[in-house]
């Protein structure tokens, strides 16, 4: 691997649609780089911002979330609250200039193949911006 | 008593399920050596059928026999014998079967070229567009143009006159797959009649308008000239024959009866139809009392309403059951947490992806972890969690299986050796690792997945699993063909039932006249277990699963479950083609009462479609059957009269493709008219634009009859009302919740304890109501056969002293399941002493469902949702 930049991404995933996804990849062997660790939630109604600030200052170079697509939530709306939040997160994450390593993506669970696309996505598009720039400062 | 069920696909596996729900012991049999039948086959439903069959095998109730068929079927009801094929017997006081269909083979017919590598059927298909082909659900190269025939041994007099109900459907989903992996593909579909309903319907017009040609085609067949593949048809609308030349062609088979179920039927006598289907009343009783039949053996069916008949055999074959065992006494885990880890190695191949030793040596090192071993097989599990906590663990982590198909097992595993159920955490080393990264990158992502499960479960603490108590009760919502056949169920496994009808009388939309419905009134006011009332309507209700209150007037009614039957309403064609001012147009529903005395018309033009398929409202599938039969009726009565059905599609699924056929051979005329050119009615007269034609054709009918579709409008905002859901109105509920969610649990309702069966639903033909009837009923009776129902303990907890009673969460709950109250809370302030004061607090009622949205939500952070905590989660991403 070299000196190469190896980005350091955080899932957060619902239980029923986008955390099946994954185990789909699984399944299905489609391979996807392996820079993300998964935190399983219920409901992308769980995901709090806060979560994703302390996951950036604590040295995720991307956070990614995954739910159900809109009118397929398990509990019928968490995802579009997830939606919201994430929506008004991100534009404070913008004076950072950390919007762009926040990804919210719905994925259900007969998504495999796109689980693992999206994850390949994210991670070359973070490796493009390189490290957190609040890894250390925050240390 | 065991209850033996035959065929292991998945309504075999749905009833065996079923049964252990309610304490039945059952024998599952099949012949091929695994379970899963053909839905095993069908690319991608690996994730629907996965976890039911991880259930079937932990289920200590149900013994799975694979590899032998049954020899011999002696004895009747409650004592029969089957001897197997290696010489074992065994005793049953009900049979089930569930052999399943075989798909038909097209190779018999040289017309369609099976030899040539790109005439795939779909079956075969789809393998090549599932992900765990080769290619990961890529075409062969050069394959841009493909071809899908419909109705290959469907509605075919030489093959199989009946219609599978399900290709139409299975070929747009193949489409919408094939789409997703091969986005320039060009796809082409040759079909006679598009035969959905519900969300499908709107699934195949986003295929249309993703560019997807649907050729309305008759007898389309399969030419290749130097390998080469050209498809001849006569296009129906264009009145010619044309040809075209694609690349590959999937033919889209239809599903007759299986052999086994022909020689089952004769083992146990059993009477078939005359096309080699089970003959069943109800939906699912056979011909000879104690034996059911279920999914496709009686008809082709979905996977849906395979389901259905899975649970309603499963509940006309049990038994009141023995309660579940008694649970060891749990061990209150003290001191510092001591976490045994689990390592389920897949019978040993785990080992050929991540390097094992590695693992282990690193788990090893963990703070707080004291012991590490290693399980091959899930069966394995039980013995070894037990060890661990037997030396000295109070804290379990099993890495190598999957949260989203193993947690509920392996909380049950852990609960048996006498440990809280939420003291286990996973690490799914194995979907999301081993199987997805090269070696040393997997090894290494495996240890931080456990490392972060560890930090988890070091957080934990255990949980109280609430016992709800359970009123022996069933509140029944809607008197018509459902809601009594619901009724009389759960009355016949001796728990009492409200019936609530809306109307003066029971009967729903049928009426009291139809025989089945009279029959129903009969058993069901007779029954002592059930309480009907009429003219009664519902002002509220209160409560959750298992101590539902209803308010009628004055009156309140207690209930441990209720099933939602309220039916449908026909659809009011006011205003459209004269209906209302000129006494020769009349309503189907009203034809049908006609024909009871007969009627004297020379000529009747009837018009499908008349407020439903509408852009608005989708298809209401009986309307299609009601105007055939009746048409039918009509020339039986005086084979003179003149019967046109004016239609967009003949929609006579399954067995009721006959109805059509006897129509047509008995000079009924059917003419198809375009969806943008609907018939006109003006001076008594009316004009269609016909396709087949390609002209308008005149027609001075003495009645016009009006199909009208249904329509569940205000039901649906009465139901919305009533339960706090918020369900659209003008759509039926399996059309917004969709196959997808409904196939494994389809009589289930939003609301954990409500089930839903009949109209409001989807429209059903009364066979597939009653089956529903029955399921809804069985459900509810496994509910409240329990003495105490266990509640999920990973919901919300608010703590009383931070929070500001805002009532944000109140508003954002989506299943209204918190409240604010007044409540009496001690709370310390900065300086001075520990005061006590009453203040309004928001407070988590029993319908929590554990979604945590609240806790994310609230602005004081003073909800917590119990095993998701924020400090889990925080010392989670801190690993990273």
């Amino acid at each position: 691997m070299g000196d190469e930049f190896e980005p350091k991404i955080l899932g957060f995933t619902c239980n029923w649609c986008t955390y099946a996804g994954a185990d789909l990849a699984g399944t299905s062997r489609i391979q996807y780089p392996p820079n993300i660790r998964i935190i399983r939630v219920m409901c992308s109604g769980r995901m709090d911002p806060m979560f994703v600030i302390k996951a950036l200052t604590n040295g995720a170079d991307g956070v990614f979330l995954g739910g159900c697509h809109p009118g397929d939530c398990h509990y019928t709306k968490g995802n579009y609250y997830a939606r919201r939040r994430i929506n008004a997160l991100r534009e404070i994450l913008k004076a950072f200039g950390l919007d762009e390593r926040v990804r919210l993506r719905w994925i259900s669970a007969s998504e495999g193949p796109q689980f693992a696309e999206e994850v390949t996505k994210m991670v070359e598009d973070v490796k493009k911006l390189g490290p957190n720039p609040y890894k250390e400062e925050t240390l | 008593m065991t209850v033996c069920v035959i065929g292991g696909g998945i309504s075999g596996i749905m009833a065996a399920l079923a049964l252990s729900r309610r304490g039945t012991e059952t024998v599952l049999i099949e012949s091929g050596e695994t379970l899963g039948g053909h839905m095993a086959e069908i690319a991608d439903c690996i994730s629907g059928l996965e976890p039911k069959l991880i259930e079937v095998e932990a289920d200590p109730l149900i013994e799975v026999i694979t590899g032998v068929t049954v020899e011999k079927i002696d004895g009747s009801r409650g004592n029969f014998t089957l001897t197997l094929s290696g010489g074992r017997t065994i005793n049953a006081s009900s049979i089930i079967l569930a052999t399943g269909y075989t798909p038909f083979d097209p190779s018999v017919w040289s017309r369609y070229h099976l030899e040539h590598p790109n005439v795939y059927t779909s079956l075969e298909f789809e393998r090549v567009i599932s992900l765990s082909s080769p290619t990961g659900g890529r075409l062969p190269d050069g394959i841009r143009r493909i071809g899908f025939i419909q109705c290959i041994g469907s509605r075919d007099p030489r093959a199989n006159p009946l219609c599978s109900s399900v290709c139409c459907m299975y070929t747009a989903n193949e489409i919408k797959t094939l789409k997703a992996r091969n986005p320039d593909v060009e796809v082409y579909v040759f079909f006679m009649d598009i035969r959905v309903a519900g969300r499908d319907e709107r699934t195949i017009d986003k295929l249309k308008r993703e560019g997807v040609t649907y050729i309305r085609s008759r007898v389309p067949e399969v030419i290749t000239d130097d390998g080469k593949l050209t498809v001849r048809y006569e296009d129906t609308g264009a009145g010619e024959l044309k040809s075209l030349d694609l690349d590959a062609v999937v033919l889209a088979i239809g599903l007759l009866p299986s052999g086994s179920t022909r020689k089952l039927a004769e083992l146990a006598g059993l009477e078939l139809t005359e096309e080699g289907y089970i003959k069943v009343s109800d939906g699912v009783r056979t011909s000879v009392d104690g034996i059911y039949a279920c999914g496709c053996v009686a008809a082709p069916v979905r996977i849906s309403d395979a389901v259905v008949q899975a649970e309603a055999a499963a509940s006309l074959a049990s038994e009141d059951g023995s309660p579940p065992p008694e649970m060891p006494e749990l061990i209150e885990p003290e001191g510092e947490p001591a976490i045994g880890l689990i390592i389920f190695t897949d019978n040993g191949t785990l080992g050929s992806y991540i390097d094992l030793e590695k693992v282990r040596e690193a788990a090893l090192a963990i703070d707080g972890v004291i012991q590490v071993k290693e399980v091959p097989s899930l069966s394995g599990l039980e013995a070894e969690i037990a060890s661990l906590v037997k030396d000295g663990s109070n804290r379990i982590v099993v890495a190598g299986l999957s949260h989203r198909k193993h947690e509920e097992m392996v909380r049950d595993v852990v609960e048996r050796a006498g440990l809280n159920r939420y003291l286990v955490e996973i690490a799914n080393i194995r979907e999301h690792a081993a199987w997805v990264h090269p070696p040393d990158e997997a090894t290494r992502k495996s240890i931080d997945l456990i490392r972060m499960a560890i930090a988890k479960v070091r957080e934990v603490s255990p949980l109280k699993v609430e016992l709800l108590p359970v009123t022996r009760r069933a509140l029944v919502i809607g008197g018509g063909v459902a809601g009594m056949r619901a009724s009389l169920e759960i009355a016949s496994h001796g728990i009492g039932v409200y019936l609530i009808e809306r109307e003066e009388k029971l009967g729903g939309m049928l009426g009291e006249s139809n025989e089945i419905v009279a029959d129903l009134i009969k058993q069901v006011e007779s029954n002592e277990l059930i309480q009907v009332m009429t003219g009664a309507e519902i002002d509220r209700i209160e409560g959750y699963i298992g101590n539902f209150s209803c308010t009628i007037r004055d009156e309140k009614l207690e209930a441990g479950a209720i099933v939602i039957a309220t039916g449908a309403k026909r659809f009011e064609p006011a205003g459209l083609y004269s209906y209302g001012d000129d006494p020769k147009v009349i309503t189907q529903a009203e034809l049908t009462r006609r024909l009871e005395t007969g009627i004297d018309a020379g000529t009747v033009a009837m018009i499908q479609c008349v407020g439903s398929r509408d852009g608005e409202r989708g298809c209401s599938r009986v309307c299609c059957i009601e105007a055939v039969s009746n048409a039918l009726a009509i020339k039986e009565k005086n084979p003179d009269t003149e019967v046109f059905i004016l239609h967009k599609d003949i929609r006579t699924y399954g067995i009721y493709e006959k109805l059509y056929r006897d129509a047509r051979s008995k000079g009924v005329i059917f003419l198809r008219f375009d969806e943008d050119k609907p018939p006109k009615y003006e001076n008594g007269i009316v004009t269609v634009f016909d396709t087949l034609l390609g002209d308008e054709i005149q027609i001075r009918p003495d009645l016009l009859v009006l199909s009208t579709g249904l329509d569940v409008a205000d039901r649906m905002q009465k139901i919305n009302e009533l339960l706090g859901t918020d369900l659209p109105t003008d759509k039926f509920y399996a059309e917004v919740k969709g196959e997808s969610h409904l196939r494994l649990n389809p009589v289930d309702f939003e609301i954990d304890g409500t089930f839903i069966a009949g109209a409001i639903k989807l429209p059903k033909m009364v066979d597939e109501v009653i089956a529903e009837g029955i399921a809804a009923g069985g459900r509810v009776c496994s509910l409240l056969q329990q003495e105490a129902i266990p509640r999920e303990g990973a919901v919300a907890l608010v703590d009383e002293e931070i929070c500001s009673g805002c009532g944000i969460c109140v508003q954002i709950c989506p299943f209204g399941a918190i409240e604010l109250v007044q409540s009496l809370v001690e709370e310390r302030v900065t300086y001075g002493w520990p005061i006590t004061e009453i203040k309004e607090v928001a407070h988590v009622t029993k319908l929590c469902r554990g979604c945590g949205t609240c806790a994310s939500l609230c602005p004081s952070s003073a909800i917590r949702h119990q095993f998701f905590e924020d400090v889990g989660i925080l010392s989670q991403l801190e690993l990273i």
